[in-house]
C-alpha cells in the first residue's frame, strides 16, 4: 500500500496539470497572447540572425530615407539605417526593460506586501502610506519627475519605472495575506508550532502566486508602454539606442516625407503591448477568474 | 454616518497624501545633481560671482537645514507660491494657470468622447451578447487598450491632416477642428476600458429581477436599458473612470507633445529639457494636486449614483 501512495499522488498531479493545460488551450486570449509573446521572445533572442543589418553601425547617408521595399524591407531612417533591423533589436530593449522592471517590482512589491499584510500595525501603515503617495501621482508623471532629476537614459528608465511599479503588487499581495491569515490552516500551522517564516513561505506565499503572475504579465505590457512613452518624450533611451519610442519620436518630425519611420515602430509597440495584455487577461481567466483588475 | 461627515473625513484623508506629494517633489529637487544657484547663474551670466551666489543662497534660504527648507516650501506651496522660473523669471503658478484652460479643454473633450463611445459600445455589445457586433466591439476594445496614444496620434495626423487634409495637423486654435484629433487620441484608451467594463457590468445587471420587473410592467425597452439597467451598471464604471483619470492626465502630457498643444503637460516636458527646475517641480505638484482633487470628486459622486452606500 505504502509504495503506491506516492505513485497515486504523482498521477493525480499529472491529471491536474493535464486538465489545466486542456483548459488553457480553450482560452483564446491566452493562446493568441501567448503566441505573440512567444514570437517576440524568439525575435529578441535571435535578433542578430534575423536582422539583416546592424541597428547602429550600419549607417550610410547615401541611404537617407530610402522608402520601404528595395534593399530595406521597412525603409531606412535619417542616418540611412535599416528600420527593420532597428525594430528587431528594439525588441530586446522593450522586453528587457519590461521584464527587468517587473522583476524588481515583483521582488519589492511581494516583500513589502507580505510584510505589510503579515505584521500589520505600523509596518503596514508606513508601507501603505508610501504606496498611497506614489499612487497619488498620475501614472507616468512620477516617472517623468524622476527622469527630470536623474537625467534621461535607458538605465534610469528602469530605475524610475521600478520605483513606481511595485505599488499595485504590494497592495494585492497584502490583501491576499490579510485574507489567508484568517484561514484555519494557518491557525493550525501556528498551533503545531510553525514560526513566522515557515508560515509565510509554506502557507501564505504560494497563495499569492496566481495574482502575482497575472499582475506581472499585465505589468510588463504597461512597463513597455511606459518606456516607449518616456523615450518618445525624449526622456528615455537616447540615440543611437534602437528603442521603439525614440524611433517614433524621430518619425514625428518626418511624418510627411517618411511615414514608415512612425508606422512600423508604433505597430511593434502596439502588437507587443497587446500580446502581454491578452496573455495577462488569459492567465486571469485560467488561474483566478474572480480577480477584478 | 452622514454625507457631510463622509466628505469631511475624505477631505482629511487627502491631507497626508498631499503632504506626501509635496515631500516627494521636494526630495526629488534635493537630489538634483549640482548647485541650483550655479545652475541659475550659468543661465544668466558667463561666470559665477561667489559674492552674488552667497546673496542668492541667503535670499532663497538654501543654507537652511533641509527640514526647514521643506517647511518653508510647504508653507509657500499652500499660499500658492511655487517659486520663480529660472528661464522666464515669471511666477511659476501664474505660468501654469495660463496653460490650464488648454489642458482642461483637451482632457474634458477626451473624457466626454471616452464615456459616450465607451458606454454606447458596451451597452450595445451587452444587449447583443455573442453577436458579430459583440465580438467586434470586444476586439476593438482590446486593441484600444493596447494602442500607444502617441502612435494613434501620428496615424491620425498622417491620415486626416497630411493625406486627406480634413483637419489641421497640430497646434491650438479657437475652433473645434484643432481639438478633435488630440481629444480622440487621448480618449481612445479610456473609451476601450469603459466599453469592456460597461459590457460586463450590463451583462450582470440585465439578468436582475428589477430589470425583468421593469420589462414586465411594460416599460419601453429604451427606458428599461437607460433608467433601470445602465444606472445600476454605472457604479463600477464611475470607479474605473476615477482610477483611469490618472492615465488620462499622464496621457495628456504625451498627447500635448504629439499635437504641440500648449497645456500644462507640454510646459512640464519643455521645462525639463531646459532644466527649469522650479517650473518642472511646480507642474508635477500641480498635476498631482489636481489628481487628488479629482479622485475626491469621484468618491463623492458615488453618493449620487448609489444611495445605499453608507459612507464608512
Amino acid at each position: 500500500m505504502s509504495a503506491t501512495r506516492p505513485a497515486l499522488a504523482a498521477a493525480a498531479r499529472w491529471q491536474a496539470r493535464r486538465s489545466l493545460w486542456r483548459r488553457a488551450r480553450r482560452i483564446r486570449n491566452l493562446t493568441i497572447g501567448g503566441s505573440i509573446v512567444g514570437v517576440l521572445v524568439l525575435i529578441a533572442l535571435f535578433a542578430p540572425w534575423i536582422a539583416p543589418y546592424d541597428p547602429v553601425t550600419d549607417a550610410d547617408l547615401n541611404n537617407y530615407l530610402v522608402p520601404p521595399g528595395g534593399p530595406f524591407l521597412l525603409g531606412a531612417d535619417t542616418f540611412g539605417r535599416d528600420v527593420f533591423s532597428r525594430i528587431v533589436y528594439g525588441t530586446r530593449v522593450s522586453l528587457g526593460v519590461g521584464i527587468a522592471v517587473q522583476i524588481s517590482a515583483l521582488a519589492v512589491g511581494m516583500t513589502l506586501g507580505l510584510l505589510s499584510g503579515f505584521y500589520g500595525r505600523w509596518t503596514d501603515n508606513v508601507i501603505m502610506r508610501v504606496a498611497e503617495v506614489i499612487f497619488a501621482f498620475p501614472g507616468l508623471l512620477f516617472a517623468i519627475a524622476i527622469m527630470a532629476v536623474i537625467g534621461p537614459s535607458l538605465y534610469n528608465v528602469f530605475i524610475a519605472l521600478g520605483l513606481v511599479s511595485w505599488t499595485s503588487l504590494a497592495r494585492v499581495v497584502r490583501g491576499q495575506v490579510l485574507a489567508i491569515k484568517q484561514e484555519e490552516y494557518v491557525e493550525a500551522a501556528r498551533a503545531i508550532g510553525a514560526g513566522n517564516a515557515r508560515i509565510v513561505l509554506r502557507h501564505v506565499l504560494p497563495n499569492t502566486v496566481a495574482p502575482a503572475i497575472i499582475l506581472v504579465t499585465l505589468g510588463i505590457g504597461g512597463a513597455i508602454l511606459a518606456e516607449a512613452s518616456l523615450s518618445f518624450l525624449g526622456l528615455g533611451a537616447q540615440p543611437p539606442t534602437p528603442s521603439w519610442g525614440s524611433m517614433l519620436s524621430t518619425g514625428r518630425d518626418y511624418l510627411l516625407q517618411a511615414p514608415w519611420l512612425s508606422l512600423y515602430p508604433g505597430l511593434a509597440i502596439f502588437l507587443t503591448v497587446m500580446g502581454f495584455n491578452l496573455l495577462g487577461d488569459g492567465l486571469r481567466d485560467l488561474l483566478d477568474p474572480r480577480m477584478q483588475i | 454616518m452622514g454625507i457631510w461627515k463622509f466628505i469631511a473625513r475624505r477631505l482629511l484623508l487627502a491631507v497626508p497624501v498631499f503632504i506626501g506629494v509635496t515631500l516627494v517633489t521636494f526630495i526629488l529637487m534635493q537630489i538634483v545633481p549640482g548647485d541650483p544657484v550655479a545652475l541659475l547663474m550659468e543661465e544668466k551670466a558667463a561666470t559665477i560671482d561667489p559674492a552674488a551666489a552667497r546673496i542668492i543662497r541667503a535670499k532663497w534660504g538654501l543654507d537652511d537645514p533641509a527640514p526647514v527648507q521643506y517647511l518653508k516650501y510647504l508653507r509657500n506651496a499652500l499660499r500658492g507660491d511655487l517659486g520663480i522660473s529660472y528661464r522666464t523669471d515669471r511666477d511659476v503658478l501664474v505660468s501654469i494657470l495660463e496653460r490650464v484652460p488648454a489642458t482642461a479643454k483637451l482632457a474634458g473633450a477626451a473624457l466626454l468622447i471616452a464615456i459616450v463611445i465607451g458606454v454606447a459600445m458596451g451597452v450595445v455589445a451587452a444587449l447583443r451578447q455573442n453577436s458579430l457586433l459583440d465580438t467586434a466591439s470586444i476586439m476593438l476594445a482590446t486593441m484600444g487598450v493596447s494602442i500607444p496614444n502617441f502612435w494613434l496620434g501620428l496615424l491620425l495626423i498622417y491620415l486626416l491632416a497630411v493625406n486627406l487634409r480634413w483637419l489641421p495637423p497640430s497646434g491650438y486654435g479657437p475652433a473645434y477642428p484643432y481639438l478633435l484629433m488630440p481629444a480622440v487620441t487621448l480618449g481612445t484608451g479610456l473609451s476601450a476600458v469603459i466599453a469592456r467594463l460597461t459590457r460586463s457590468s450590463m451583462l450582470e445587471v440585465i439578468r436582475q429581477d428589477y430589470v425583468r420587473t421593469a420589462r414586465a410592467k411594460g416599460l419601453a425597452e429604451r427606458r428599461v436599458v437607460i433608467r433601470h439597467a445602465l444606472r445600476n451598471a454605472a457604479i463600477p464604471i464611475v470607479t474605473v473612470v476615477g482610477v483611469q483619470l490618472s492615465g488620462l492626465l499622464s496621457g495628456a502630457v504625451i498627447t500635448e507633445r504629439v499635437f504641440s498643444w500648449p497645456g500644462v503637460g507640454r510646459l512640464l516636458v519643455d521645462s525639463i529639457f531646459v532644466r527649469d527646475l522650479p517650473m518642472a517641480q511646480g507642474c508635477v505638484l500641480f498635476i498631482a494636486t489636481v489628481f487628488i482633487g479629482l479622485n475626491l470628486v469621484v468618491d463623492l459622486s458615488y453618493a449620487w449614483l448609489d444611495p445605499r452606500i453608507k459612507y464608512e
